[in-house]
């Protein structure tokens, strides 16, 4: 048998399979190189992007938690100016689709972000960020608003003809309600989840340990609740979807493919371990080709279809 | 890197000490680099999730031998305190950015604050062999000092300095060993090892690095301090161990951990 076919799609990018980064945890794919080819993946999801250079949050930015970790970096980032003077060239370098994850404080920043990066042509899409749980004002506080999350995709799709992706906080109630306005507004696809908020306290020095006292929680203790989310959102909407949410193995990647996700993203098990990422895209392969499935798109939401609604 | 344990040993109060076969030899293990340790056991494991990291403590490239001393101060280290010879420990590494070596002069100044002190050993053990270092490490009691103490003494004494007693000097809060206080208030007292030293080396807390900042800037010393931050990936690409310096926000564990003295911005 010939080797399975990872090939997906999301929007107008083909992925030669299924796997990208998850935002902020690839940097802009260079320190990765010391690890594995960054072009192995199917694409490459960079850093949040904001208008102004942001120094990030307070330190303490980050803690462990049981089978997680709590971030609270603050989208520190160059700024737009310097990220096209810097960046832009060294990722078109890149034999692959490149995803710019951007993120406001208000709908004109998102506007100014995807005006600007539309005339790059190194860049192939842009994930809107409406649900960093670690800025102030904008992030999450529009994507648990599903009018506002309509709002901004369907503004952002005025002024940016390429690919659109939204990602989605969990933060929500009803994270279909968030998804379906996203599609509705023109979306060609959403992605999900991004942090659970939490928090951690030093008992010792009775204060919170985050220098921004809340994080985003992430690793393998958020991913049946992502997976649950992926699977409603998936099933909720006809555009696809990039699953995200503690994926530590090919086998955990799979789950998400099985609940509706066409693409995966890794970050905190990248994090942890740089080597992770071209292991998991032999472990996706090995899976098809012992389970004599021709294409990784033959199971792309089959667990909905067996699961019902 | 898988690495095998070959010994495990308690070495202070809370200190041990961490001896690991590489499993090939590896470049660039210079003093002040770091490994981040894999504490869960495999990838089938999901706690704890974070890698640890630890300054080199000692390298030896001819038997491929990595050697680190940490102390126990949380989980994590609480769980490395059980691991036995024999078993596997995941590592990455070297990381970030080490000591330099090509000061002007031979008289650097190492201070080492507590737990500090541990990449001071390696980076001694490099410019002992052509300079005349004088070493101040400064600790709570004797008992935090004892291993220190040792392990600096026989390496003087290797170099021909039986009686290392004017080049390795110690600094006890409690006073049990060495001058009483800290090691900052002895060298605000006593100018003259400011005096007479080209260049001075930190690694210690960050107070201690901020004071010893100052006292070089007023000297006219150059020196390089080894800070610390929580770090997550160890890598460069989460940006959780992000410092101030003169420079914007530079990476711990990247760009430094060691920084020139001037570089690093550090809190009132």
């Amino acid at each position: 048998m010939s080797n399975p076919d990872l090939t997906v799609e999301i929007g107008d990018l083909k992925l030669k399979n299924p796997l990208t980064t998850a935002s902020g945890t690839s940097g802009y794919g260079q320190e990765v190189k010391d690890y594995y080819d960054p072009e192995i993946l199917g694409a490459l999801t960079v850093k949040g992007l904001t208008v102004e250079p942001s120094g990030g949050n307070p330190v303490p930015r980050i803690v462990e938690t049981p089978a997680g970790i709590l971030n609270s970096i603050g989208l520190e980032n160059p700024g737009l100016n310097e990220f096209k003077a810097k960046e832009v060239e060294r990722l078109g370098e890149f034999e692959l689709p490149v995803i710019v994850n951007i993120s406001g404080h208000s709908v004109e920043d998102y506007l100014i972000l995807a005006r600007q990066l539309a005339t790059c042509d190194q860049i192939s899409a842009l994930e809107v960020n409406v649900s960093c749980p670690n800025i102030e004002g904008g992030g999450m506080a529009f994507g648990t608003n599903a009018e506002q999350v309509y709002r901004i995709t369907r503004k952002i799709k005025e002024v940016y003809s390429q690919t659109v992706i939204v990602k989605l906080t969990p933060n929500v109630t009803d994270i279909t309600e968030v998804a379906l306005a996203a599609e509705e507004a023109g979306s060609d696809s959403i992605s999900l989840i991004n942090t659970l908020q939490g928090m951690a306290i030093d008992i010792h020095r009775q204060e919170p340990v985050l220098g921004n006292i809340f994080g985003g929680l992430s690793g393998p203790a958020v991913k049946p609740v992502a997976l649950s989310m992926v699977y409603k959102a998936a099933g909720a909407v006809d555009i696809p979807v990039i699953g995200m949410g503690g994926i530590m193995s090919g086998a955990d990647a799979l789950e998400f493919i099985m609940a509706g996700a066409s693409a995966v993203a890794v970050g905190t098990g990248a994090m942890v371990n740089p080597e992770l990422m071209p292991k998991i895209i032999a472990e996706i392969e090995n899976y098809l080709t012992e389970n004599r499935i021709k294409r990784v798109q033959d199971i792309i939401g089959i667990a909905q279809k067996k699961g019902g609604k | 890197m898988l690495t095998e344990i070959i010994a495990n040993r308690q070495v202070g109060p809370d200190y041990y000490r961490l001896d690991l076969r590489l499993s090939r030899k590896l470049e660039g293990v210079r003093p002040g680099r770091f490994f981040h340790l894999q504490i869960r056991k495999d990838e089938l494991i999901s706690e704890p999730l974070l890698r640890r990291p630890f300054s080199v403590f000692d390298y030896s490239a001819q038997d491929c031998l990595l050697s680190l001393v940490y102390c126990v101060v949380g989980r994590g280290t609480k769980i490395m305190a059980r691991m036995r010879p024999g078993e596997e420990v995941d590592v990455l590494g070297p990381l970030g950015t080490g000591f330099r070596t090509d000061f002007a002069g031979n008289k650097p100044l190492l201070i080492g604050g507590g737990m500090g002190t541990a990449p001071l050993y390696y980076l001694l053990k490099e410019v002992i062999k052509d300079n005349d270092p004088l070493v101040y490490l400064g600790g709570t009691t004797t008992e935090d000092m004892v291993y220190f103490r040792t392990e600096f003494g026989k390496l003087y004494k290797e170099f021909g300095d039986r009686d290392c007693s004017r080049r390795l000097l110690m600094a006890t809060l409690d006073g049990s060993c060495g001058f009483q206080g800290t090691v900052i208030d002895h060298l605000q007292e006593k100018n003259k090892f400011l005096n007479d030293v080209d260049f001075v080396y930190c690694c210690g807390p960050d107070g201690m690095l901020a004071k010893v900042q100052t006292l070089a800037e007023k000297f006219g010393l150059p020196g390089q301090l080894s800070a610390e931050e929580r770090m997550g990936c160890g890598y460069g690409v989460c940006l959780s161990c992000s410092c101030s310096t003169t420079d914007g926000n530079q990476r711990v564990c990247k760009e430094g951990p060691v920084f020139e003295i001037g570089e690093v911005i550090f809190d009132e």
